[in-house]
């Protein structure tokens, strides 16, 4: 399987919808605000209220259903791992199924139900936010959000450039290690057969290269960098110049409402 | 025998919005034993191309048969095409990795199931080919000048004795001599062992030195192919497909145009435009 073939999870898909023109800061806040409120579900009603919520973002994003499946894959195997564990050892309520000293209980059943639904909530939004945020809105309003914070000593610009720059090479870094694979592989490397021992070891003629060639494009930007004039963000103008519309506070309203809908339900 | 591509398509990331054809119903056929180039802009699909016939990608739609061995959609396993195949990528020494050169020219080999003494020689042999002496055998090969590092890599392939060798743009990156010395290496060893060769590359130089057949990619689809010499003559075409002829031929067109078509088309490489120049100015007529 060619790396180039499959697109990483929650990759920026390009497009113009009302997901991709709100503020970066916007979608950060509320995202991470609705990480936090998820937890406060505790019932079928709260519950269904996040699933519109989340399903009305996913319809709005404009990507393609598809996608969010596909990028979901790999999750699934862990939300499976998860429940599986809650289905064996979490009692309580009327005993289901034993086989010998396992016991499968009402109460585990359906906590391992909810915790799939949470974690699943949890993934499909933080994919929202990196399906519809190119990775330089992410870090503009990230630095902006974490601005403030500079009086007490947090490097704001400094912890920005670090993630832009890690997500910038993501994608090249990801080539990379795709046309070492091809190389070696055309040289008769086994990655599929043998003990776990066995593969692993198979892997280090990937992974010395790969991180050769990380060290020589750090050298490589870091030069380019002070080239170009690059002396940290101390006095530094920006190109782009983030505004909120009246978009970013429908966006909060919503938020609110969510908070109040989710504290009144819970309480059903 | 020799290398049949049959309707050849490869799409990438099928089904999502960065979907990308990369190759369009190609038809190819590359003779046993002969030295073929590969020309086209970037993105023309050269480098997918080469990955089917590497066994490292799978078609899309289309076959390919290398040998004896046949791969189409369907095929399960890729590995056997590799058997025939020896590739070396662009920049091919960023895949090295040992501690020395001869234990890093040996991992191919070693992989196909070679030990001992056979290995060893297949090793001094690899180097041999390339022209490294003896006296890299122990050294690191991150320690090497960058034209030294290309040789490693592409000795790591060649002890691996493939029948068909394809090098994607063998010289990028290389001073003029190192270039030339690399390509009369590769094609010293095309002659003696009839090595089928394949030539990915910019150079138009490269291809007319040293190709029989040429074949020219555009968006993903082959467009051309043919002889240097007739290759070369369509001269508008090539430019249309962001190619241009090889400087000997350029100057050959130029000379066409001020001195009549009594100047050959197929005067390719600067020897041979010398050459003619030099007897049609000893057989000229006194003024």
């Amino acid at each position: 399987m060619s790396a180039l073939s499959t697109p990483v999870l929650g990759q920026y898909v390009p497009g113009d919808s009302i997901l991709h023109r709100l503020d970066p800061r916007t979608k950060i806040l509320f995202i991470f605000t609705y990480m936090l409120i998820v937890f406060l579900a505790n019932n079928g009603l709260t519950y269904g209220l996040l699933i519109l919520v989340t399903g009305i973002g996913v319809f709005l994003s404009g990507v393609p259903l598809r996608l969010i499946l596909r990028g979901l894959k790999p999750v699934f195997i862990l939300i499976l791992f998860t429940a599986g564990l809650h289905v064996l050892f979490t009692k309580g309520g009327e005993v289901l199924l034993s086989l010998g000293p396992l016991t499968i209980e009402e109460k585990g059943l359906a906590q391992a139900g909810w915790i799939s639904l949470r974690f699943l909530l949890l993934v499909v939004t933080g994919m929202l936010l990196t399906l519809t945020t190119s990775s330089i809105d992410l870090t503009d309003g990230m630095e902006r959000l974490l601005s403030p914070f500079r009086r007490i000593g947090v490097p704001a610009h400094e912890l920005a450039l670090m993630m832009s720059i890690s997500l910038r090479f993501i994608p090249t870094l990801w080539e990379e290690t795709d046309k070492i694979i091809k190389a070696q592989k055309a040289r008769g490397a086994d990655f599929e057969s043998g003990s776990i021992i066995r593969r692993l070891k198979s892997y280090i003629p990937v992974l010395i290269p790969l991180f050769v060639s990380a060290f020589r494009r750090a050298e490589e930007l870091a030069l380019a960098m002070e080239a170009r004039g690059y002396r940290g963000g101390e006095g530094r103008t920006r190109l782009r110049k983030l505004s909120f519309t009246w978009h970013d506070g429908m966006a909060f309203i919503l938020l609110l409402l969510i908070i109040l809908g989710l504290l009144w339900l819970r309480n059903q | 025998m020799g290398i049949i591509v049959q309707g050849l398509s490869h799409v990438y990331m099928a089904g999502t919005p960065f979907e990308k054809k990369a190759l369009i119903d190609v038809d190819l056929t590359v003779e046993a034993g002969s030295f073929v180039a590969i020309l086209g802009s970037t993105g023309s699909g050269k480098s997918t191309l080469i990955q089917h016939i590497a066994g490292l990608l799978r078609p899309t739609t289309g076959s390919l048969r290398v040998f004896d061995t046949t791969v189409d959609s369907n095929t399960k396993k890729l590995a056997p095409l590799r058997r025939h195949v020896g590739v070396a990528f662009q920049y091919p020494e960023h895949q090295l990795f040992e501690e020395t050169v001869a234990k890093d020219i040996a991992y191919g080999p070693s992989n196909q199931g070679i030990v001992g003494e056979e290995l060893a020689a297949r090793v001094r042999q690899g180097m041999e080919w390339v022209g490294l002496t003896e006296t890299f055998a122990e050294r690191s090969p991150f320690h090497l000048s960058g034209g030294q590092m290309r040789r490693v890599a592409i000795a790591g392939v060649l002890a691996m004795e493939p029948e068909v060798l394809v090098l994607d743009e063998p010289t990028a990156g290389l001073d003029p001599k190192g270039q030339r010395e690399l390509l009369e290496k590769i094609y010293k060893l095309h002659q003696e062992r009839s090595m089928t060769v394949i030539l990915v590359s910019h150079s138009m130089a490269e291809a007319a030195r040293y190709a029989d057949v040429i074949h020219v990619m555009h968006e993903g689809r082959r467009v051309l192919s043919g002889s240097p010499v007739e290759v070369f003559s369509q001269r508008e075409k090539l430019v249309q497909w962001g190619l241009e002829l090889p400087p000997a031929a350029m100057l050959g067109a130029f000379l066409r145009q001020r001195l009549g078509s009594s100047v050959p088309q197929d005067l390719l490489t600067v020897e041979a435009l010398e050459k003619y120049l030099y007897d049609r100015w000893q057989g000229r007529e006194d003024p």
